[in-house]
């Protein structure tokens, strides 16, 4: 089920009455069992044969936990935590990887004189596979490290890996964070249910008004590069980058405020990551539970940073194309992590990737012009960056940046569209003007007339957008 | 809780006093201004022009008379009003906002042929809703409305009116509101026809075997012509080419002309069937059983025109 569907909002309002229902009548556990009950019919709603496999993978990570919990012995405890891997990451070898080794394997050989038969499958990619994965592969590692208890309960530990809101498109939580919040009651918390609603409302305005409306331009762009001059190109590249920015940002401020009515707190997953001065800054403010993630369970294990600095470009390299790799079986998604390393190398030698780590121009209306140029060489590096992750194949990249720095550059643009142009300055400026406060409609202190008055035509403007007939998916879907 | 559902309650009234502004707003802003390409917005939103006829029905005279063709054998000025796929209900909308503007015609051409009754099988969007929906209101607006829709989506949309805008989002897209370029439309230079110029003879199979008649077609028929004789323009009915390989399909063709043929005599200052003009049997004329290509048309309009000179009509 899309959150961007007509049948999302009748799903919310049913469950959400129920849930509170169970919660006050039955309890904790009753309760946690409602949650898995929904969130499989969420997830079944789009192909229920992928079921099994949240079940496979909740089985058997809940197993391992339990004996590793039992075992006294290390190399035990070791075994399981590699089984764990094994597992998780053997079901994302199938289904995401499978054919892109094999396509790779078969152009090698071919390209060293070598025609060997490589079979392909005609695998589905289940949606959501690499965000569960992890979020499950999070938990067997914090009870191997000994930093949280093996839950007993099989119900809390099914409720926590398929918990509807995040079970798609992340956040990506840790077991330490979101765990415990299944185990306890909850009691309903107005203000914590309106600030998710606030959250929501934020999140469909940025999929629906900026993202969807942004795709149309972006999708005419991209296919027919091969015919537009530079401009153009380095148009749709900045469109793309708002798209995507307002696709998965939205999808996770949805989710988040979901959560959020459901009485859990689930981690920030975006923090105005266009106001980065510095590659390093964008990365702890984009997509925030996948970078922690690898910072915590790939780049502390390789030694982190207290290593010398060959080691520690190793380490950040091993990182940012894992994190490329992650997000799809594509040579593009690989040189998208190796041109974010490459624009990180140098702060990474120089000592400087953390030299801004307070939020940008804090106490001031506008940023200093050194601030503003940063910000805006950040965002051009990683608008670049976006086409290598937008483009079908590596070569049309790389054929859109060679036509970005060329003489076509300075031709008359068609896809200048002032409408499209004037909707993303109107989203920069709610960003900024509201970037020390968790979104744009925390309007506190307004009058409730101002307020709902907002809220409304916010709403309104929101439906205006939405395709009834054929809803928009998020992108992040497809990882 | 309680809170919670209270305010929840609450906002929602809120919106809906405050989304049924805006939609009130946009009745207003869109009744007049052309936002889109259609062919129905650029009728719609047509003021105080005169022509010699215009020209009403589906596909069936939208891309297979010719204006420009006509008017030049003619000297005339005419406008093809006729939009693909449109029952009769959807005709006398277009009509009732064209005259309503202060446009003139001096005669009518209307479109009839044994499909305009039973549109509900035959098209697959009879009735084009999201085009009028700035006139949803008004009386005899609501009357074709409640023809043609389901009494659950008359009730959302009277309750809830802004979910008549919010439904066709995808027709009415907000950043055409904002674009700040005037354009004018292309229907201008064909006077609002589409010749098909796929010449592709495409033999479909008629799914239509036995042809039949519904009330409500029949009622927007008849309903069109008062229009029409209330502001003193004389209707002509057309049936334009159809391949004659379609004939034997039809179980009930003969059965359904003679209606036709009733209702035009009763109802029409004259009746044109194509097949009194000329042979139409050449695969060459059509692009399908029942729409001529661009030849096809051109040979029709020219004799069309011809009988229209000899007759006297124009």
């Amino acid at each position: 089920m899309l959150f961007n569907s007509i049948q999302f909002p009748v799903f919310l309002v049913i469950v959400f009455s129920l849930y509170w229902m169970i919660q006050k009548v039955w309890g904790a556990f009753y309760r946690n069992i409602f949650i898995i009950l929904i969130s499989y019919l969420f997830y079944g709603w789009w192909d229920w044969r992928f079921l099994g496999l949240l079940l496979l993978s909740s089985l058997t990570d809940f197993t391992i936990g339990l004996l590793m919990d039992r075992s006294t012995s290390d190399k035990t405890r070791k075994r399981l935590l590699y089984v764990s891997l094994l597992f998780n990451l053997g079901l994302l070898m199938f289904f995401k990887y499978f054919n892109f080794f094999a396509d790779s394997f078969s152009t090698l050989a071919s390209s060293l004189g070598f025609h060997p038969d490589v079979i392909t499958l005609k695998v589905i990619l289940p949606v959501g596979i690499s965000f569960y994965t992890f979020q499950s592969l999070s938990y067997t590692i914090v009870v191997y490290w000994k930093k949280l208890k093996a839950t007993h309960n099989l119900v809390d530990f099914m409720a926590f890996v398929s918990f509807f809101p995040q079970l798609v498109a992340g956040p990506i939580e840790r077991a330490s964070r979101l765990l415990p919040q299944f185990q306890e009651d909850k009691k309903f918390n107005f203000d914590f249910a309106v600030s998710g609603c606030k959250l929501m409302l934020w999140g469909f305005f940025k999929k629906i008004v900026i993202a969807d409306t942004l795709s149309e331009m972006v999708n005419t762009i991209f296919p027919n590069y091969l015919h537009l001059p530079g401009s153009d190109l380095l148009l749709g590249a900045i469109y793309f980058a708002f798209q995507i920015y307002g696709d998965f940002s939205g999808y996770s401020d949805i989710a988040i405020g979901t959560a959020r009515l459901f009485g859990f707190d689930l981690m920030k997953n975006f923090n105005y990551p266009y106001f980065s001065r510095d590659i390093s800054e964008f990365w702890r403010k984009w997509h925030i539970s996948l970078s922690s993630w690898f910072r915590d369970y790939v780049y502390i294990p390789l030694g982190g940073s207290k290593v010398s600095n060959s080691l520690l470009i190793r380490n950040v390299f091993i990182v940012f194309i894992v994190s490329g790799f992650w997000h799809g079986a594509n040579w593009t998604f690989i040189c998208w992590g190796l041109a974010h390393w490459l624009f990180y190398l140098p702060l990474l030698l120089l000592k400087r990737t953390r030299i801004n780590i307070d939020g940008v121009a804090l106490g001031r209306l506008l940023p200093s012009i050194k601030e503003f140029f940063q910000m805006c060489f950040t965002f051009l590096l990683a608008t670049l960056a976006w086409i290598f992750f937008r483009s079908a194949n590596v070569s049309q990249a790389f054929h859109y940046l060679r036509e970005i720095f060329s003489k076509s550059l300075f031709h008359k643009p068609v896809y200048f569209h002032y409408d499209l142009i004037l909707l993303i300055l109107i989203f920069i400026g709610l960003e900024w003007f509201n970037r020390e406060k968790e979104h744009p409609f925390q309007l506190a202190g307004k009058p409730r007339l101002v307020r709902w008055s907002v809220y409304s035509l916010a709403i309104c403007v929101i439906l205006f957008n939405f395709a009834f007939h054929k809803p928009a998916e998020f992108i992040y879907f497809q990882f | 809780m309680q809170k919670f559902a209270r305010t929840f309650f609450l906002f929602t009234l809120f919106l809906l006093v405050f989304s049924t502004l805006i939609s009130l707003g946009m009745d207003k802003l869109l009744a007049g201004k052309l936002i889109s390409y259609r062919k129905h917005t650029w009728v719609i939103t047509m003021k105080e022009r005169s022509y010699d006829y215009g020209v009403l029905g589906s596909s069936r005279v939208y891309n297979m008379v010719n204006v420009p063709l006509m008017d030049s054998i003619l000297h005339t000025n005419g406008i093809n009003m006729a939009t693909s796929g449109s029952s009769y209900g959807d005709n006398y909308c277009l009509l009732l906002k064209f005259l309503e503007n202060g446009n003139k015609l001096k005669k009518l051409f209307l479109n009839i042929d044994e499909y305009c009754f039973d549109t509900q099988h035959h098209y697959s969007y009879p009735f084009a809703d999201y085009e009028y929906m700035p006139f949803f209101f008004q009386k005899n607006m609501r009357e074709v409305y409640s023809d043609y829709e389901s009494p659950s989506k008359m009730a959302l949309w009277t309750v809830v009116p802004f979910s008549r805008y919010a439904e066709f989002s995808d027709k009415y897209k907000l950043r055409n509101f904002f674009i700040l370029r005037h354009f004018q439309s292309d229907y201008e230079n064909s006077k609002g026809g589409e010749m098909l110029t796929d010449s592709t003879y495409k033999n479909f199979k008629a799914s239509f075997s036995t042809l039949n008649v519904n009330d409500t077609d029949v009622k927007y028929l008849y309903k069109i012509c008062a229009l029409c004789k209330q502001k003193g323009i004389p209707v002509i009915f057309l049936t334009t080419p159809e391949s004659p390989e379609l004939y034997p399909l039809q179980k009930n063709r003969a059965e359904l002309y003679n209606r036709i043929y009733q209702w035009t005599g009763q109802l029409g200052e004259h009746y044109y069937m194509f097949d009194k003009l000329a042979d139409f049997s050449d695969r060459k004329y059509f692009r399908d059983y029942t729409h001529t290509n661009s030849v096809g048309s051109a040979f029709y309009s020219k004799l069309l025109a011809a009988k229209l000179r000899e007759d006297k009509v124009l």
